[in-house]
């Protein structure tokens, strides 16, 4: 006879971990998109807010930040900018190939500081 | 025969010199220099070109006439200069006029026309001086001669009809007599000169004249005894028979050995006699070809022994030329059997064969050529053309053609040996695979000597079998074989014995090394299946023929496969025959053009059954327009090729519709006169036909014309009057095509740009009645619309630029340019052009539907585009209702099945706000957002207008997302929505406007969009213009 009941016991101990540490909602179905081909969806009053794309690029070397047509050297300068912007819209991530993840924590650590609840993160621009 | 062949190498080398000469001379416009040395004239192999003369300059048209090889036009034109000079120059032009006609007369057959050119030199010689004259005429009765000789030796060798004889020597009679007599004035001109010369009276000239003349006289005599020997020759072999007026063999051989004296030592017509021959003369090689010629006419008459001799003389001598001494032992046997010494003859053919380097055809690798242990098995043959001369004389001999020995020769032949030798050389041409002769020999002479075994002898039967049988029924039917089966029951057997006696060749044991003529025999076979009504053993054969041909690569492959497609089609009329048979026609059909694709059976396999040569059309087309116009197929071909290339117009969808047509147009250009004039003179049910046919080919070519680019008007209007006068003639039933006859005036008036008459026209297609076609309703429907709508783009774009000229910001501030009617010039012409559009293009709608099935096409995508494109114009410059709504319904329509349509969703936006729905404008906007990059200009007008359009019923909303628009877009945007931005900013954020509820800056109106070159969705501006001076019907604006 196997000893089956440690094994069930670290099994359940891993499920239980799982499902207090993750999140069974997508924040993504809570953003609006960027280009909707359903046109209920786009021209819903929900969707007015431009979509927030907050891109991480590298330039010359140096990470930077841009969203809209306004570019970030700093987390400072970054946070600074969110901390404005309207929160139900949710913001998206898109980091560059290139970039550290240093500089995508920045940003996500960024977006959370900001009171963002709805993040996204996408990665490869 | 060889000893007839002696004088003939240099005859044809002479020949080739001559046309050398002349194309020489007509290149470089240069005569050639005067005649050489006497003695190169003489031989007649190595002489001088033939056309000589004085120079004579040649003018710019004879030059032109000469570059380009013109030669009978080069003629008429010296003629014309002839006629009109004098003197020197006249002479200079006769004499080099006769060597043209020497030259064209050598290139020719035939008789009447022969003696028209001799005429013609004669007249020309005339004009010569008298010491010329005699070397023209010679030339003349020379160039008369080698064809004379040419018929001479195709007679004797059983290749020329026997009824051509008596003429031939009555010819060669005449031409001897005739170059006696040249010999004699060129003999008579030596004397003067030499008497001349001798008495210390001469000029310095003479010297030189004398050379020419004696040149002259030698070969006078020359040709003068070939053609005495020639013309005996060819009285002795028909029996002795000749036409009245004409001498004996006998006398014309003693003239000859009389001319020939001159060349063997003797001077003044003395007969040439061996004792006097300086044999040193014999190197030169006309003098030995006049040795040949003596032994000829000796053998005439009677004397073989002094024959003999001559020959030996030849044989023994060596100095005498290789080619001469080739020729003694065919001219020995030749000799003996025209004397009847048949056992000498027959010693003779064996010693020739057993020298001849010839071996059967085939085997001669297999020859050991020397050393110990040469395989004697294998023996020596004849070479062909000595075999074919020797078995002609033999068999003619044998047939009782000429039994007559000559005087004093032996006329028995108690031994067989006239037989042997027949046999021999025929058995020697069969080992040399040469069933050609065989087969006209055994033709002419009966197959007596030919055996009953082996593949020739068997093919040889079978073929005359079949020949005889053939002539048999050309002669029952009038002279013309037609492709009909023979009905009589004799026919039929003695075709079908035919059949199985060439049947019987095929599997002979030495069938193997006759492929080509087991072919031919295989075809034969199958033709004479055919005649005797056999079509499906016809059909067999004649298919294997075509294989066995066609691994050979020979001709014979077309003539087989033709065959077989005869003999199936044949089969395939018959009741009942099945699909089998239809199919193998059609196999055999599409083989026969892709495989002789450019032959007249081709084009005629495409004229009557186009549909079963599996041609693609552009290469039945070129087929069939490669049939020369002098063909009887020629007007058949054209016709078809018409109705193929009618058919690839019509196919064709690409930018070669245009070529397509054009081609149609000229091929069937060529066949509308001949038609019509058919059409108007035929009567009863062939002139219901011929109009027919005749109105369909017209309505083709409208069709084709009317289709160009620009449509070819005056054609066309010449079309219509002939479809017309036509119809009208024939008093034809218009049901069927009147309403074509009227689309085609309506494209007409198209093409004319005559649009008031093409809308009547169309109303008239459209009016119910018999024989409404609601295809031609739709294309008059569609072109109206599509001439409109180019109109309207015109005038758009005239539009726009004017405003331009008002506004110089418009170029750069796209989306703020507005029409109206009062800042156009061209308001009154472009609304009428917009309303045409609308007009016509609704008439296309409601007839194809607005669903997402029919938007599905882009054509019809584009058609909604312009036509709402043409109302929002109509909107904008005349404040039209219905034009606004048909718009909207159009463009809502389009972003239906295109969400994201740029051009339709700032139009329905615009529309909409106006139209008092601004849940519908704003719609639109936010949709247009979402559908363009936030980089691109109309993502800031659509950002702008969803904001405005917010504020009208919820300012915190619209303040929320302007500030977020300020806070991402700091520049708030390019020019001019910055400033607009600017302004809901003041109007939103920072000012007491902002608590009011004042609404933001107001909208302009809906601008049209300018004209995209192809009504392509999105490719208009990039935003319709608000303007302040457009009536509204609801809503704040923007």
């Amino acid at each position: 006879m196997l000893p089956l009941v440690a094994l069930l016991d670290v099994i359940f101990f891993m499920l239980f971990y799982f499902m207090a540490a993750g999140s069974l909602s997508a924040p993504e179905t809570q953003l609006p998109a960027t280009i909707s081909p359903d046109r209920k969806g786009a021209g819903n009053a929900s969707n007015d807010f431009t979509s927030q794309v907050l891109y991480v690029e590298l330039d010359k070397g140096v990470a930077r930040f841009r969203i809209g047509q306004r570019g970030m050297a700093t987390r400072q300068d970054l946070e600074a900018i969110l901390a404005e912007l309207p929160k139900a819209p949710g913001i998206i991530i898109k980091a560059s190939d290139d970039v550290t993840v240093e500089h995508v924590a920045a940003a996500l650590r960024a977006a959370q500081g900001s009171g963002f609840t709805k993040i996204s993160y996408v990665a490869g621009l | 025969m060889p000893q007839h062949s002696a004088p003939r190498c240099p005859a044809r080398y002479q020949r080739w010199w001559a046309a050398l000469a002349i194309a020489q001379a007509c290149a470089t416009g240069t005569m050639a220099q005067p005649e050489a040395s006497p003695q190169r004239s003489q031989t007649g192999g190595a002489e001088t070109p033939a056309v000589r003369g004085t120079a004579v300059a040649p003018d710019a048209l004879e030059k032109y006439l000469i570059a380009r090889g013109l030669k009978s036009l080069l003629v008429e034109h010296l003629a014309s200069r002839f006629e009109q000079t004098s003197g020197t120059e006249k002479a200079r032009l006769g004499e080099r006029l006769a060597r043209l006609m020497f030259l064209q007369l050598s290139a020719t057959n035939e008789l009447a026309e022969r003696q028209r050119l001799e005429e013609r030199a004669k007249q020309f010689i005339k004009a010569v001086g008298e010491n010329k004259s005699v070397g023209l005429r010679i030339e003349l009765a020379r160039t008369n001669y080698l064809k004379a000789e040419q018929d001479a030796e195709a007679l004797a060798l059983a290749a020329a009809p026997e009824e051509s004889r008596a003429a031939l020597s009555s010819t060669l009679a005449q031409l001897h007599m005739q170059l006696v007599n040249l010999g004699q004035d060129a003999a008579r001109r030596v004397r003067v000169l030499e008497e001349k010369l001798s008495s210390g009276q001469s000029v310095p000239s003479d010297e030189e004249e004398v050379g020419e003349a004696r040149a002259m006289r030698s070969r006078a005599y020359y040709f003068a005894g070939w053609a005495g020997v020639y013309g005996a020759e060819t009285i002795a072999a028909g029996s002795g028979n000749r036409p009245a007026g004409v001498p004996s063999a006998e006398s014309l051989a003693s003239g000859a050995l009389e001319c020939f004296g001159w060349h063997t030592g003797r001077s003044a017509m003395e007969r040439a006699s061996l004792e006097r021959l300086p044999l040193s003369l014999l190197k030169h090689e006309h003098v030995a070809r006049a040795v040949l010629g003596i032994a000829g006419a000796l053998a005439i008459t009677g004397q073989v022994a002094e024959a003999n001799r001559w020959l030996d003389t030849l044989e023994n001598e060596p100095a005498v030329p290789a080619a001469v001494r080739g020729a003694v032992g065919p001219r020995r046997i030749s000799v003996l059997l025209t004397a009847g010494h048949y056992s000498e003859a027959r010693r003779q053919v064996a010693l020739l064969r057993a020298r001849s380097p010839n071996t059967p055809a085939g085997l001669a690798n297999q020859i050991p050529q020397t050393g110990p242990g040469t395989n004697t098995s294998i023996e020596a043959i004849l070479p062909a053309n000595i075999a074919r001369a020797v078995a002609a004389q033999a068999m003619r001999l044998l047939a009782g053609d000429a039994t007559r020995p000559a005087a004093g020769g032996a006329s028995t032949d108690p031994n067989g040996d006239l037989p042997a030798v027949a046999e021999t050389a025929l058995a020697d041409l069969i080992a040399a695979r040469r069933t050609d002769d065989v087969l006209a020999l055994a033709e002419r002479f009966g197959t007596g000597t030919i055996g009953d075994k082996g593949f020739v002898a068997v093919f040889v039967r079978g073929m005359l079998g079949l020949e005889h049988s053939l002539r048999e029924l050309r002669l029952a039917r009038g002279g013309k074989l037609d492709e009909a089966p023979a009905t009589e029951a004799a026919m039929i057997n003695r075709l079908r014995e035919a059949s199985e006696t060439l049947d019987a060749a095929t599997v002979q044991t030495d069938a193997k090394s006759y492929e080509l003529d087991v072919a031919r025999a295989v075809y034969g076979s199958a033709r004479a299946q055919y005649y005797a009504g056999s079509d499906a053993a016809a059909a067999e054969k004649a298919s294997r023929a075509f294989e066995l041909a066609e691994k050979l690569n020979a001709p014979l492959a077309q003539d087989s496969l033709w065959l077989g497609i005869l003999a199936l089609e044949r089969q395939a009329a018959e009741v009942g025959s099945g699909a089998l048979i239809a199919e193998k026609l059609s196999s055999a059909i599409s083989l026969f053009v892709s495989r002789f694709p450019g032959t007249l059976r081709s084009a005629t396999l495409l004229v009557k059954r186009p549909d079963k040569t599996g041609l693609s059309d552009a290469k039945a087309a070129e087929i069939l327009l490669s049939v020369e116009a002098d063909s009887p197929l020629f007007a058949e071909s054209r016709r078809a090729a018409s109705r193929i290339l009618y058919r690839m117009f019509r196919d064709n969808r690409t930018g070669d519709r245009q070529f397509a047509a054009r081609r149609f147009l000229a091929v069937a250009g060529e066949l509308l006169e001949p038609d019509k004039r058919a059409a108007m003179a035929a009567t009863g049910p062939e002139a219901v036909r011929a109009a027919e046919a005749t109105l369909l080919l017209i309505r083709q070519m409208l069709d084709a014309s009317l289709t160009l680019e620009p449509p070819e008007v005056d054609r066309s209007e010449q079309l219509l009057a002939a479809a017309e006068s036509l119809v009208n003639y024939n008093a034809m039933d218009r049901t069927r095509f009147g309403r074509e006859l009227v689309f085609r005036r309506f494209q007409l008036a198209i093409g004319r740009a005559d649009f008031a008459a093409a809308e009547k026209l169309a109303a008239e297609l459209d009016a119910p009645g018999e024989g409404k076609d609601a295809r031609f309703v739709e294309a008059s429907n569609r072109l109206l619309f599509v001439n409109a709508n180019l109109r309207f783009k015109a005038e758009l774009a005239t539009a726009f630029s004017s405003q331009k000229s008002t506004n110089p910001n418009a170029a750069t501030q796209r989306g703020t340019v507005q029409l109206s009617a009062d800042s156009i010039a061209n308001a009154e012409k472009l609304n009428a052009e917009a309303e045409s559009v609308v007009r016509f293009g609704g008439r296309l709608i409601e007839n194809i539907g607005t669903t997402a099935r029919t938007l599905g096409d882009t054509g019809v995508l584009a058609l909604h585009h312009d036509v709402a494109a043409a109302c929002e114009v109509l909107f904008a410059t005349t404040g039209s209702i219905a034009g606004r709504d048909l718009a909207m319904r159009l463009d809502k329509a389009i972003v239906s099945v295109r969400p994201g349509d740029n051009v339709s969703l700032m139009r329905l936006a615009t529309m909409a706000e106006n139209a008092g729905d601004d849940a519908l404008s704003l719609a639109s906007w936010r949709e247009l957002s979402a559908a363009v990059p936030d980089t691109s200009e109309r993502w800031f007008v659509a950002r702008y207008n969803t904001i405005r359009l917010t504020a009208k019923t919820d300012k915190p909303a619209a303040a929320t997302l302007l500030r977020q628009h300020v806070l991402l877009h700091p520049t708030l945007g390019p020019s001019p929505w910055n400033i607009r931005f600017a302004e809901l900013q003041t109007s939103l954020l920072s000012t007491p406007a902002a608590s009011t509820g004042a609404a933001p800056p107001a909208p302009t109106p809906p601008a049209p969009t300018p004209p995209a070159p192809a009504s392509v969705p999105g490719s208009g501006p990039a935003t319709p213009p608000p303007a302040s001076n457009a009536p509204k019907t609801g809503g704040g604006g923007r």
